[in-house]
Order: structure tokens, then sequence, then C-alpha cells
């Protein structure tokens, strides 16, 4: 129990944990095959298993849409990818679909790259938008091909190898089998600090990046992932229906269903993909096969579904009310509750004394060195050939009037923007066109100007995540403990991030980059919305945070409070640097006071 | 031949600017991408057969009536369904007008079946040579009658106060809202006025294309590429995209096998989305 | 009293930004807002308009509550606002951006009243009448700032909010400004509620004055006293007493 405790952000796993998670899904698998072999009715079967061929498929999308939060309108290219992959091969070359199976996974992962890394960079809509297109394309290409009609060819000589069994149940179990799969594969990312990863993709990508996270990759890796079970349904799907056409693997319908079943049932839910397809599949076979295929009636209830579940439960009717194992809970004693995930109990807490979080630094060295670092918009110069030099171990403020480039200089230190000249050197290494991720990997961590908790998680998986990249196993929970210590929010861990005070979502962007043990500390705008005490509170912890070793850059526009904590103040005003030293004299400097006050303040006083 | 794909394409164009005018507006205003809209014009294609069947009213003098009617339809979606999303949460919209795109779409099988129906006008097939070119009499009907009603499109929205309050709304809608302007109402108008164009844009198609229920399907895509080429929201920008995908749609036919001119468009589509989310042509993006 | 605040508690979401703060301007009355930054000021701009949470206190206008009332309903009770960073409809004419001012009119009375109406402003920022038919866009930071003022006069304000006019604007730019806003106060048929950087030339525009810090009002008086006390200063550049 112990040692299962260290698992990355997940659970203690208790027997129940394992019995639910791993032998359950097995069991319930073996009696659905053992079950479904009983059944006579052809028409009964057949539903079945289009019932669980549309789940897994449901599946494979929530993936990438439930889980990584990517709205894919796309799922089809896939589906038809496999299909024709094994049919194809198994007419051309004689392959048995067994391996077609293969040769379809092989081709939905390239197919994914080729489709996922140029498309996943566009986000939200746009992203929903392009990926509508590739199984359109697929579709015109493979009609003008000539595959307009392709039987699945009988082989009743040997249905097994073939798999061309006259008894529709085998192609249920078969992909009963896959959906297993596919379950258990999302149990273990549910499991594994991969929920915390996709979590904090789905909820805000730019903030999920300041933790190190290499979103693009992430998504890349779940989107083959997504492809590959997509396919996998494909194979199934055309062995079962017998006769492939470019509309039925290709066509926007396909896409619709495997978004429409997920979405009905749950998003980022293992079971939703499932129940939507139980409520959804039955309802549309029994509308196609009374009122025809042709009637539209399947599709019609599809759209209907989808404006209420858009309207009514927008996250689905799992994410709508009470979990099913809290139901069940209800009804079982005490002794033999279930765990649930939303109540997830937390790692234990190390024993504190373990090493301290920030690094000691060698001497007075330059941490941090931007050299005429220029920044320009459309011809508007936002930075212009600032220059500095942060020593190690100081603590820095930038300050300077609104609009006076903090922020833009800010985003040039951590990668966040690109500058258009000039050089950024961080811990001896030049990052001038480094990614943000990569910044945040070496030891530099930031804060954002209007705080980004990931508030569907907990206060602990916020600060976990940051913990992420710079330590591994039971290390991770010691550097988030140790955080979440240094900040005093250790006794909010289990807590709803969206549930803190604005103050406390200050201090938790702060643990988040410390449990990144950070050499270097970026904070924008920490001081914006707090009171006067709370802000006292925060530099307090800044300061001994610097004097553990840590190197701070704070840009704030509140000169008065910054001037009473930083060794030293740099001032931007109109993007150029105006005054450097220290906070007494800097604030005595004639151009700091007019660019704060206007030019005629100090006149009239004079 | 190649100055004939191109006339061709032009003409197609400026059809295809009515149902892109109006994607663009719906976006432009209220940020949401309208996976109806094709559905729409297949409102209005039916809207035009039936009143050419059943009342013996050619197409042109439908074309009004229908898309006034297709408007108020319009403006009852637009304040029932779509406006009841909280504003900004583009996924929502777009999956619900994705629903309500496979409604029209069954609704229409439902009632229509799925038989294409043709609308025959002394018009519809016949060519006019113009030197070594040849015109389509219906495809230049329906360039000239969207001329026109882009050019009342225009009149509305520089010089009617509703008009002008819709491009403020679209410019920046918390001033419009400072001025007292109520954006929810604009929505509702830009919404109904959208799917209006489309509606009576598909009064139009109607006279040289198959009337059945799923044509939106193709449509829509041709819309979103224009609209995109545009840069998303600029109603200038989508009928300058629309008469070049257009063109390229026309002069594909040249390089690439008939069933594989619309792979082109959707091509070009998703280069355009990749490279140049902003548009092609560098109007303003108002997004 | 034309506007009054009483122990106004407002923010974004969940997180409050003004801790109670009370205020009031009457008619006629140009009243400042000076603080450094984060001090609450456009948000107490916000609530006013209604474009933030309320939390706790009131807003009432001519003796009514404003809270609850939909933020496009207040333009017509006669609240004008000038927003930071000018906000003129950039793709519009500058005529139809200042017709469009004059919206909340009603539909009734802007068609006679718009024209007089813009005659009005065309006379107080002459340099509009030669960029009428130029869309807003292309006009300079400084025409901009006088065609957003322009454009809330078109509504006939009793109360005009003003939130930092002289931001981002060249020194000319902002004499330009300050000159019109003066020359208004002269003609005298609007209060004036001003959020400004400049603390100097606020002062000298304003009747009182209120200093925000950290979402409270830290002071408050007649502009005169204002420009000669320490508290605007130690707004700015106050080290706490608890600090250090």
């Amino acid at each position: 129990m112990a040692e299962k405790a260290a698992v990355p952000g997940a659970a203690r796993v208790g027997w129940r944990a394992v019995v639910l998670d791993w032998a359950l899904p097995i069991a319930l698998c073996v009696v659905f095959i053992a079950a479904i072999s009983q059944v006579d009715d052809r028409y009964l079967a057949r539903v079945i298993a289009l019932v669980v061929v549309w789940a897994l498929i449901g599946m494979s999308w929530n993936l990438i849409g439930g889980y990584a939060g990517q709205p894919s309108l796309g799922q089809a290219a896939f589906v038809g990818l496999g299909a024709y992959t094994a049919i194809l091969l198994m007419i051309r070359v004689g392959l048995t679909p067994w391996l077609g199976l293969v040769a379809a996974a092989g081709v939905a992962i390239v197919a994914a790259l080729v489709i996922g890394i140029p498309t996943l960079r566009l986000k939200g809509v746009y992203f929903a938008l392009a990926s509508l297109v590739y199984p359109l394309i697929l579709l015109l290409v493979f009609t003008y091909l000539g595959y307009q009609e392709v039987l699945v060819p009988a082989h009743n000589d040997n249905p097994d190898l073939y798999m061309s069994w006259s008894d529709t149940w085998h192609y249920a179990a078969l992909a009963a089998l896959f959906l297993l799969l596919a379950w258990l594969f999302t149990t273990a990312l549910e499991r594994s600090r991969w929920r915390v990863v996709l979590q904090s993709i789905r909820e805000d990508e730019d903030a999920a990046r300041s933790t190190g996270i290499n979103t693009a990759l992430v998504k890349l890796v779940v989107f083959s992932t997504s492809a590959v079970f997509a396919s996998l349904a494909g194979v199934v799907y055309a062995m079962l229906i017998l006769v492939v056409t470019p509309e039925a693997v290709f066509g926007l319908s396909v896409s619709v269903q495997a978004l429409v079943v997920s979405l009905v049932g749950g998003m980022a839910r293992r079971l939703g993909p499932i129940l939507g397809a139980c409520i959804l599949i039955p309802i549309t076979n029994f509308l196609d096969a009374n009122l025809g295929a042709t009637s539209g009636a399947s599709l019609l209830a599809y759209g209907l579904v989808l404006i209420t579940v858009v309207l009514v439960v927008p996250r689905g009717l799992l994410n709508a009310g009470t979990r099913p194992l809290e139901v069940v809970n209800r009804v079982l004693p005490q002794s033999l509750r279930l765990p649930v995930n939303r109540r997830r109990s937390l790692p234990s807490r190390p024993p504190s004394g373990s090493r301290p979080l920030v690094p000691t630094h060698p001497g007075d060295e330059a941490v941090l060195i931007a050299a005429d670092a220029r920044k320009v918009y459309g011809g508007i110069v936002a930075i212009d050939r600032l220059s500095l030099e942060v020593r190690s171990g100081e603590f820095l403020g930038i300050v300077g009037p609104n609009g006076a480039g903090k922020s833009t200089f800010f985003d040039l230190l951590t990668g966040y923007q690109r500058s258009t000249a000039g050089r950024i050197t961080l811990l001896g290494r030049v990052v001038t066109h480094w990614p943000a991720y990569r910044i945040a990997r070496l030891g530099v961590r930031r804060s954002f100007q209007i705080a980004r908790p990931f508030g569907q998680l907990t206060v602990f998986d916020n600060v976990f995540l940051g913990s992420l990249q710079n330590a591994d196993g039971g290390q991770r929970t010691a550097d988030t403990w140790a955080a979440l210590e240094a900040v005093g929010l250790e006794v909010h861990a289990d807590v709803g991030a969206r549930s803190l005070v604005p103050a406390q979502l200050r201090l938790l962007e702060v643990a988040r980059a410390l449990a990144g043990r950070p050499a270097i500390l970026l904070l924008d705008e920490p001081l914006a919305g707090l009171t006067r005490s709370e802000a006292r509170d925060l530099m307090q912890l800044l300061r001994t945070q610097q004097h553990a070793g840590l190197t701070i850059v704070l840009v704030d526009h509140d000169i008065g409070t910054v001037a009473a904590w930083a060794d030293r103040l740099y001032v931007i005003d109109y993007g150029r640097n105006i005054a450097d030293g220290a906070p007494k004299e800097v604030m005595r400097d004639d151009r700091v006071v007019t660019a704060y006050l206007g030019s005629r303040w100090r006149a009239a006083r004079a | 031949m190649g100055l004939q794909y191109l006339v061709d394409g032009l003409l197609l164009g400026g059809v295809y600017a009515l149902l892109a005018a109006g994607l663009a507006m719906i976006f432009g205003i209220m940020r949401v991408i309208n996976f109806a809209q094709g559905e729409f014009m297949m409102l209005g294609m039916y809207a035009a057969y039936f009143g050419y069947t059943v009342l013996g009213l050619d197409p042109y003098l439908v074309a009004l009536p229908a898309g006034l009617m297709i408007l108020a339809l319009g403006i009852v979606v637009a304040t029932g369904l779509i406006e009841r999303i909280p504003r900004g949460d583009q996924d929502a919209q777009l999956l619900l007008t994705l629903g309500l795109s496979l409604v029209l779409q069954n609704l229409a099988i439902a009632i229509f079946g799925v038989t294409p129906h043709a609308l025959l006008r002394p018009y519809s097939n016949t060519l006019i040579a113009v030197g070594p070119l040849f015109v389509h009499e219906s495809w230049l009907f329906a360039c000239v009658a969207s001329l026109v009603v882009m050019l009342g499109l225009y009149l509305f929205l520089s010089r009617t106060w509703t008009g002008r309050a819709l491009r403020a709304t679209a410019d920046d809608a918390s001033a419009a809202t400072y001025v007292g302007i109520s954006v929810r109402r604009m929505h509702s108008i830009a919404f109904g006025i959208g799917v209006g164009l489309a509606g009576l844009a598909g009064t139009l198609i109607a006279t040289f294309h198959a009337v059945l229920p799923t044509v939106g399907q193709d449509f829509v895509l041709i819309m979103f590429v224009a609209v995109v080429l545009g840069g998303l929201g600029s109603i200038p920008g989508a009928v300058l995209g629309a008469i070049f995908v257009g063109v390229v749609q026309s002069v594909s036919a040249a390089f690439v096998p008939l069933q594989l001119q619309n792979a082109v468009v959707f091509l070009l589509f998703v280069v355009v989305l990749l490279v140049r989310p902003r548009g092609l042509f560098g109007l303003r993006v108002r997004v | 009293m034309l506007l009054e605040l009483k122990s106004l508690r407002a923010g974004y979401g969940p997180m409050t930004v003004l801790h109670g703060i009370d205020l009031t301007v009457d008619e006629h009355e140009f009243v400042a807002m000076l603080g450094p930054n984060g001090a609450g000021k456009s948000t107490v701009l916000r609530a006013i308009l209604g474009g933030c949470a309320i939390h706790g206190g009131a807003i009432h206008w001519n003796g009514q509550s404003l809270l609850g009332r939909p933020a496009h309903e207040r333009a017509p009770l006669g609240i004008g606002h000038v927003p930071e960073g000018r906000h003129v409809w950039p793709s519009l004419t500058v005529r139809e951006n200042l017709l469009l001012g004059s919206w909340s009119l009603g539909r009734q009375r802007r068609g006679d009243e718009s024209n007089r109406r813009l005659d009005y402003v065309l006379e107080i920022f002459p340099l509009l009448r030669e960029r009428l038919e130029l869309p807003a866009a292309v006009l300079s930071g400084g025409e901009q700032q006088m065609l957003s003022i322009g454009r809330a006069l078109m509504g006939r304000p009793r109360l005009l909010l003003v939130d930092e006019p002289s931001i981002g604007l060249a020194p000319i730019a902002v004499e330009a400004v300050v000159d019109a806003l003066t020359r208004l106060k002269q003609s005298g048929d609007f209060a004036l509620l001003l959020v400004e950087q400049s603390a100097r030339e606020a002062l000298e525009l304003c009747d009182r004055a209120y200093i925000l810090n950290r979402g409270e009002v830290q002071a408050s008086g007649g502009a005169a006293e204002l420009i000669h006390s320490e508290a605007l200063e130690s707004a700015y550049f106050g080290l706490d007493p608890n600090d250090s």
C-alpha cells in the first residue's frame, strides 16, 4: 500500500480499485462474450455487435476529443482507412484480416502523424474544421479509385482465418475484446500521471506548457492511439457489414456518430461512449429497420440528440449528475463501499526535512541575460532593445506604467513570444528561439498575470504537474508536498482548484512553479487583485525562497510595493529601459515620476 | 479553353459569394461557425422547386419571399437555440449547428424523400455563345441576381441604422453596448440575414443544380473554404474567397478528374487553415 | 445626486476588486478618480456600466438602483462612456461612428436629433469634420480619442465616464483632449467621471477627486487641496509602513 501510494498523482490503490479497474472489466468482457454466444436471434446479435463497434469508435474519439480536448470531426478518416486497408489486402493479396488488423493499425498511425503534425497546432473550432475535411477528401479519392462498393469476399472454407463467420456474435465478441483493450488503456491513462497531463492540456494549453509539458507531442501521441483504436473498429465494422462503401466508413455521419455517442454518455469518461452507444445504436437501428436506412430517421435522431445534449447536459449524461459508483455505494454497507475517482485520496506526505526545493547556487553569476531584445508587431515597436542581466540569487523588480511593454518582455524571457531580434541567455544556454516548455524544463518557471489554475484538478494535482519534468517517481510526490508547504496550501491539497479564492490561486501558481525546482522564478503581476496584507504575505514568502537560493524576477506596475522588497528595480516605459538601480534612487528619478504621474506633475510641485 | 474555365469559375463564384457572405456575416458578428448554412440553402432550393411545380412561379419570383421566410426562421433559431449557449463557447455552438444541420437535412429526407429533383426552366440548359466562349444562361442569371442581392446587402449595411449597428457589433461588441445597442438582438438579426442569404442563394442555385436534401453538405464546405480564405468574418473577404473557390473548382477540371474536383477545394481549405488561418487577402480579421 | 455608489463591492467572477467604494457625482460636476494601476478605477466604471459582477453594496442613478439592469439599457438613461483604448469601430467611417452614438436616443428621436448632435460635436472637434468619410481605423490616436468622446456626446449624456483618455497619446494630443474637455466643462450640460494617469491634468480639470488604492478609497476631496497633499504620491510610491 505504502509503495503504491507513490504512484504519481493517482489514488492510493487499494484492492477494491484493482478489482474495479482491471479484474472487473475482464470478467465482464468474458461474461459478455459467453452471453452473446447464446444469442440465436440474428437481428439481435447484429444490433449488439453494432453497439460494441460504435462504443469502440466512440471510445477512440473520446481519447482525442474528450481526454485531450481536441474536438475532432474527422474520426471517420481512421475508421475508413482501417476498413479499406483490411479489405483491400484481403482481396488483393489474400491476407487474413487478422494481419489486416495489424496493417490497419500501421496505416492509422501513419495517417495520424501526417494529419496530426500540422493539424493539431490549430486550436478549438479551427482544429474541428480542419479535421472534418480529411475523411471527406479520402471519401472522394476512394470513390475515384473505384472502390464505391467493395464486397468482403466470403471464405466459407476457413471462416476463423478470414473472419467469415456466419454467426454474428463472433464479430461482437471480437469488437468486445478491442473494447476491453481500449477500456484498459483508458484506465491506465486515468491511473497514471497522464490523467493530470491531459486534463491540463484540455483546460489550458499555455499554462500546461509553463510546467514543461510538450503539449504538441502529448496530443500527437493521444491522437495516434485514438486512430489505432478507430482503425481496429473499422476492420471489425467492415467484416460485419460485408459491403464497404466510402460513404459508410468515411462519411460525415461516421464522424458525427463517434462524437455523439461520447458526448451523450459523457466526455472524458470511460463509461461515456459505452453508455452512449447502448442508448443510441439500438434506437437508430430500430428506426433504420422499420423506416428504412434511407429514411434519414436515424440521423434525424442524432441531430435532435446532439441539440438536446448541447443545450441540456453539455458534458454528457455521466457528467450531469451523480456518478454511477456513488449510486451503487448508497446501497452498499460502509465496509464494501467502492472507491470513487472524484474523491481519490492523496499520496501520503513524506516526513518533512526532505531535500530543499531550491538548488543552492554557485556564487554571483549572471543567470538571465537579455541582450538587445526587441519585439515588433506589425511595425509597432513594443520592446526596443532591452538589455538586462540578472544575477544568481537576486530579487529583481521590473516595473513600469500600464502598456509599457513589461508583459511582452516577460513573454520573450519565458518563450511565450519570439523576439524579433536580440539574444536571451538563461542559465548559460542561449534560449532565444526555444519553445516555452523547454525553457520551463531548463528550470525557469513562470506565473501568469491572471492566475491560470487547472480548475478541474485538485490543488495537489495542480502542483504535481509542476514537478513532473524535474523529478521522477516518489520524488515528484515529495517535491509537490514541499512546494505546497512552502506556500502554506498543504491543508487545501485535496480541494478542487476552482474553489480557491484569488489570493490562494496566486499561491497555487507559485507552488506549481516551485515544484519544478526552478533556478529562476518569473512572476507576471503577482500582486494584481491582492489586498495589501495578502500582497505582503506573498512578498514575504518570495523573500524566504530567495534566501534559500532562488532567483526571482517580478513584473508589476505597483512600484511602491515592489520597491519595498526587491533588491533592484528595472523600469520600462514605452518599451525602453528608463531607470535601473536601487529602489530608493529609482523612485526619485525624474523620468520614473514622469512616467507614472505625467510630465507636469513635478513642475507644479517644485 | 482556359478562358472558358475562368469564365465558368467566375460565374459560379459569383453565386457562391452570396452563400459565403451569409456565413461570414454570421461568423463576423456572432463568432459562430454555422454548420447548418448549407441546409438553409437547401430549404431555399426546395422553396424554388415547389414554387415552380405547385404554384407555377419562376424561381426568380420565389427568391425574395423565400429568403425572407428563411430569414424569419433563422431569427427564431438564433433566439431559441444558439443564443442560449454561453457566448464564446465555440465548441458547443459548432456542435449545436451541426445538430441543426442533421435535423434539417434529415427532416427534408423524411418529408421530400431522397430522390433528386430537377427544376427545368427554359434557361436551365441554354448556352449563349460569346465569341469563342459559351456562357451558361442559368449561371449568368444567378450570378447577376447574386450581385444585385449583394448590392442590396451593401446598401443595407452601410445606409440603415440597423445595418450600421450590425457592423459596429462585429467591429467591437462592447463599444456597441456602450451606446445602447443590444448585442443579443444584433446576433439574432445577423443569423437571420445570414441564413436568409443562403436560402435566397438556394433558389438561384436550384435553376441549375439538382434539388436534394443532402445538397447542403457539399456546399457548406465550399462556403467554409471561401470564408476561411477571406479571413473568417470579413464579408468582402468571403466574396473574394468565393469567387476564388469558384475559379479553382472550375479550372481544376482541366487537371484533375471530375470526381476529385471537390477534393482540390477541400485540400485548399486545409492548406489555408494550416498556413494562413487569417485568410489569403490580408483583410483585417475580427476574431 | 446624479450618481451614488454605496459601499460597492465588485469584481470579476469570484474575484473581488472593489472592497467597499463610496463615491458620488452630482449634476454638472467633474470628478476625477486617481490611483495606481490595479487600484480598481476602471472596475468602478465597469460597475456603473454593468460590465462586472456586483458582490455587494448599491449603485443609484437619480435615486434608482442600477443593479440588474442590462448593460445596453444604461446608455439610454444618459450614461455615456469613453472607454480606455478608445474602442472606436475601425471599419466604420467617422460619420457612422458618430451617428451610432445617438442610437440610445431611440428609434423615434435619433432621426432628426442625430444630425443636430452631429453638428454640435463637429463644432467641438472641428478636426473630425475633415475626416467624416474616412474609416476610423486610419485616424491617429488623438483623433480616435476625440471621435470616442464625440460618439459618447452624441447620446446626450447626463454623465460621461471617461477612462484614461491620454493613455498612449503623444503629448500634443493629450493637450488637445484636455482642452476639449475643459471647453466642454464650460458649456456645462453634463457631469463627468474621469479616470486619468496624468494626475496634474486631471486635478486641474476636475472639481473633486477620489484617490483609490487596492480597491478602496484612500483619500478624497477638492481637487485644489489634493494637488498639494501627499496623498497621491504616497498612493503611487508610498512604502507601506508595515513593509520591510
